[in-house]
């Protein structure tokens, strides 16, 4: 087998070889160019799969192509080129190879996702094992918390083999008078040593459970989360975590201040939609540290959850699979969680990550790690390189600007050239990763997520490299609000540094085009290159001028079945809802009840699976619909609410089906318009600290 | 909402429906279905009443308000529609029919159809109004003299009847 598939590599080593160095003049290259683009056209029309992985083939051929000749006849040296030519040209390049490598293991890790369903259980609910949960918190206040364990304990599982455990860092003695209320164990510990990690770890040692199913505070389970995972668990003794997605039920930041909730897929969505079912067929699905089940024997063999690193989830996986365990990944979402709300509190997330990444390829590289299979290192590696993508990022940002401001020649090639060579490498990457990843990830939105988080990813993720003991493991802050609109300037300060810096470039390009260049068409490939640079940097400006939350409680857009009661014992209209939070519900105005504003009545919720009523005020009638806001809720109440809003087993299993399909010309159009949005906030904004400065400095020369 | 397809939370239905394994789902909390007494005003939306079981204490307390029964299982339900010729006609609009506790509103089959559809057909809507028998406001000898009165002395008594003196006698 192995003799055939070195076979089958050399076969197609050789013609790809020629295919990727052959030299072509710009004609022959310009045909070949658009051949390729044809051909791709083509194929992504093709619904079978294996069409799209010779899309991937293609793609892999035209980028091999360029990278090829950037190295072999673009790089400056030689006469006419100084050593300024050479160091912008090094950045450049490595920036590209950058790119093509994510590029290809990408390809790798996705090719074929392996799309996982849950396996039935033992049909005697007795020989089913026991399970505990664990819900770690820190410093969340309680009522981000209370949902998670009210709908833990409605988890749909023998409750003589159900035991919730609430790790509570913090301490606090409301968590301990809630968890008495509701009957779920409240484990405290002395310190905080290892954060999160340490918390589990030290309820490892006090609990018993042969499984830990593990969700951060505010992931609230649905209630067929256990069945839905532990069949795979049971049929593979030898599998020793289940992750499902992380699902969100709120914007996050990108989302509510670019309006694109539930019309763009978000940011987390390609890992948590694609690529880890991508590595699921390679045996390298991650735990990410919550809506997960692992198995206890595994635990104790590997010494516990990883503390050496702050994403202390990928981490034990990654030890996991060292010692010959296998994962699995169920797409299927079966928890939601609140998305982090402020863009600052986001990119402190995004930083953990990025330096906890960071942290494990120095400590435990999984190209050099013992024990991993050549699938599992090529995924692991990609995850992690991932996270490096902080100084690409700006060097192709700021590359055309050597260009245009400092007259630095970092591409030793005429401008057609260098189109011809790098449009199908552009191109066809873009077109091929549509067919591959277009319900989980927009054509060009990675720009504005990179673009936005580049800044603040590359110092974390250097020092990490250079010494991983460095840093603190800093906890995400959820559940907070948005109380007005503004342009947060401070974490803005980079993205209009780049926009002005891009914006002197273009002028400055323009006016050399005008003056008579005699490169014309390098001129304009760099012009055309900042141009699009101008747009991404907007989106980032647009991302960083932060939208009012209109609600404190995150309503939920769902038709759940519901009865209205006007007054206690009274009788019932059914109608269904619009929509429902955690303070209120609107519903359909059901014909022959009349309301007004101010009045009490009493809700009910799935009246076909509870006969809990909830009382309630009505804030707004009319246009066919209440809106009302719960009164104080008894915890029966809460739970019902819970049950009814998080815990359905359907409560987000559609939610992605909502979405626009990626059309690429409709995603850079949105993308565009987006950037253009967020240049005109940032003039309205810095015009306005001018008018504000300019104002100032007047009155206190007149008052002097 | 037009789109948003209604939440059932039936979860081995589910899994049939998006084709996601043969996992036997299992409920281990068994579901308390609220004992609903509908208001009578319900006609545009029958189908609510699917998921509804219905307290008949609460029917036989207040008759003129209209009641769900409990939901019979399709097998027992079937021979009972031809009685529906025989027996006297519900006082209530068939629209109310109800349908089987917990049925998914996705397990659509021809024979739930048919027995919401024979039951409308075979027993129009008949109201018993139960309005109290009449009674007379003038005794009968009285009323030959007060018909046989003229135009001027009924005017006269209508005016009277609103003077002070004619509250008081």
């Amino acid at each position: 087998m192995r003799l055939l598939v070195i076979l089958l590599i050399v076969a197609f080593a050789v013609p790809a070889y020629a295919v990727i160095s052959a030299p072509l003049s710009l004609f022959w290259q310009a045909f070949t160019a658009i051949g390729m683009l044809v051909a791709a056209n083509i194929l992504v029309r093709l619904r079978d799969y294996r069409w799209a992985l010779v899309m991937m083939g293609l793609s892999v051929l035209a980028s091999s192509r360029y990278m090829w000749w950037r190295l072999t006849e673009t790089l400056p040296i030689g006469q006419g080129f100084n050593a300024w030519d050479i160091f912008w040209a090094c950045g450049l390049i490595v920036a590209e190879l950058y790119a093509y490598m994510i590029l290809v293991l990408g390809f790798v890790q996705t090719a074929w996702p392996l799309h996982r369903k849950p396996e039935p259980l033992p049909a005697d609910p007795a020989q089913w094992p026991t399970v505990d949960v664990f819900i770690p918190s820190y410093n969340e206040p309680l009522q981000i918390v209370r949902p998670t364990v009210l709908a833990a304990l409605a988890l749909d599982w023998p409750q003589d083999k159900l035991n919730i455990y609430l790790l509570d860092d913090g301490r606090r003695e409301e968590f301990r008078q809630f968890c008495e209320e509701v009957g779920v164990t409240h484990l405290t510990r002395s310190d905080n040593k290892y954060a999160k990690a340490g918390n589990i770890n030290a309820a490892l040692q006090r609990t018993g459970g042969e499984f830990i199913a593990i969700f951060d505070c505010d992931h609230i389970p649905v209630r067929s989360f256990l069945q839905m995972t532990m069949g795979t668990m049971i049929a593979d003794p030898r599998v020793s975590l289940v992750q499902t997605p992380h699902h969100f039920f709120s914007p996050d930041p990108f989302e509510r201040n670019l309006n694109t909730f539930r019309k763009v897929p978000n940011e987390g969505e390609l890992f948590y939609g694609l690529i880890q079912d991508g590595n699921d067929s390679w045996d390298a699905s991650f735990f990410c540290g919550s809506c997960a089940v692992l198995r206890r024997q595994t635990l104790d063999e590997i010494g516990g959850i990883a503390t050496d690193t702050v994403t202390e989830d990928a981490h034990t996986s990654l030890r996991m699979h060292a010692r010959g365990w296998k994962s699995a990944y169920i797409n299927i979402p079966q928890a939601a969680g609140l998305a982090t709300e402020s863009l600052s509190a986001h990119i402190g997330q995004r930083i953990r990550w990025a330096r906890g990444m960071a942290q494990i390829f120095r400590v435990d590289n999984p190209m050099t790690m013992r024990g991993l299979k050549l699938g599992q290192r090529l995924c692991y590696t990609n995850a992690m390189m991932h996270f490096f993508y902080g100084l690409p990022r700006l060097i192709f940002l700021t590359s055309p600007l050597a260009y245009l401001l400092l007259g630095a020649d970092i591409i030793k090639a005429q401008g057609w050239m260098v189109l011809a060579y790098a449009a199908p490498h552009v191109l066809l990457a873009t077109i091929t990763n549509s067919r591959l990843q277009g319900r989980y990830r927009h054509s060009f939105w990675a720009e504005i997520y990179e673009t936005v988080l580049a800044p603040f990813i590359i110092a974390p993720t250097l020092l990490a490299v250079l010494n991983p003991k460095l840093g603190k493991f800093n906890v995400t802050a959820k559940g907070g609000i948005v109380d007005r609109d503004y342009f947060d300037k401070d974490i803005a300060r980079p993205y209009y540094v780049l926009f002005l810096l891009n914006l002197a470039g273009l002028s400055v390009g323009i006016g050399r085009l005008l003056l008579g260049n005699p490169h014309p068409d390098t001129v304009l490939l760099n012009l055309g290159w900042t141009a699009y640079n101008l747009l991404i940097i907007g989106g980032a400006l647009a991302v960083a001028s932060e939208k009012r939350q209109v609600r404190e409680a995150v309503r939920v857009r769902t038709r759940i079945p519901a009865a209205i009661a006007a007054e206690p014992g009274g009788t019932a209209h059914l109608t269904d809802t619009l929509d429902v939070s955690y303070g209120g519900a609107a519903l359909q105005a059901p014909e022959g009840l009349s309301v007004q504003p101010g009045q009490r009545l009493q809700v009910l919720l799935m009246p076909q699976r509870s006969d809990v009523w909830i009382d309630a005020v009505v804030r707004r009638s009319g246009h066919r619909m209440i809106a009302v806001e719960y009164e104080a809720l008894s915890i029966a109440q809460e739970s019902a609410l819970v049950q009814a809003l998080f815990g359905r087993a359907d409560a987000w299993m559609q939610w992605r089906d909502r979405q626009d399909v990626d059309r690429p010309l409709h995603a850079f159009g949105e993308v565009a318009q987006n950037g253009l949005r967020g240049a005109r906030a940032f003039f309205r904004w810095a015009f306005g600290a001018l008018l504000h400065r300019a104002g100032d400095r007047a009155a206190r020369s007149s008052s002097a | 909402m037009p789109d948003q397809p209604k939440s059932s939370d039936d979860v081995q239905q589910l899994l049939r429906d998006l084709s996601i394994g043969d996992l036997q789902y299992r409920e281990f909390a068994k579901p308390q279905a609220a004992r609903l007494r509908l208001a009578p005003n319900r006609s545009a939306e029958p189908p609510a009443a699917a998921s509804t079981s219905a307290d008949p204490a609460a029917a036989d307390a207040a008759p003129a308000a209209p009641a769900a029964e409990p939901a019979a299982p399709a097998a027992v339900a079937a021979p009972l529609l031809p009685d529906t010729a025989t027996r006297p006609a519900p006082a209530r609009s068939p629209a109310a029919t109800p349908r089987a506790v917990h049925e998914s509103p996705l397990n659509f089959t021809f024979e739930r159809l048919r027995r919401q559809a024979i039951p409308s057909r075979a027993t129009p809507l008949q109201l018993d109004l139960k309005l109290p028998s009449r009674t007379r406001a003038t005794l009968p000898s009285r009323l030959d003299q007060l018909q046989k009165r003229s135009l001027a002395e009924v005017f006269g008594s209508l005016c009277r009847a609103t003077s002070p003196q004619r509250n008081i006698s």
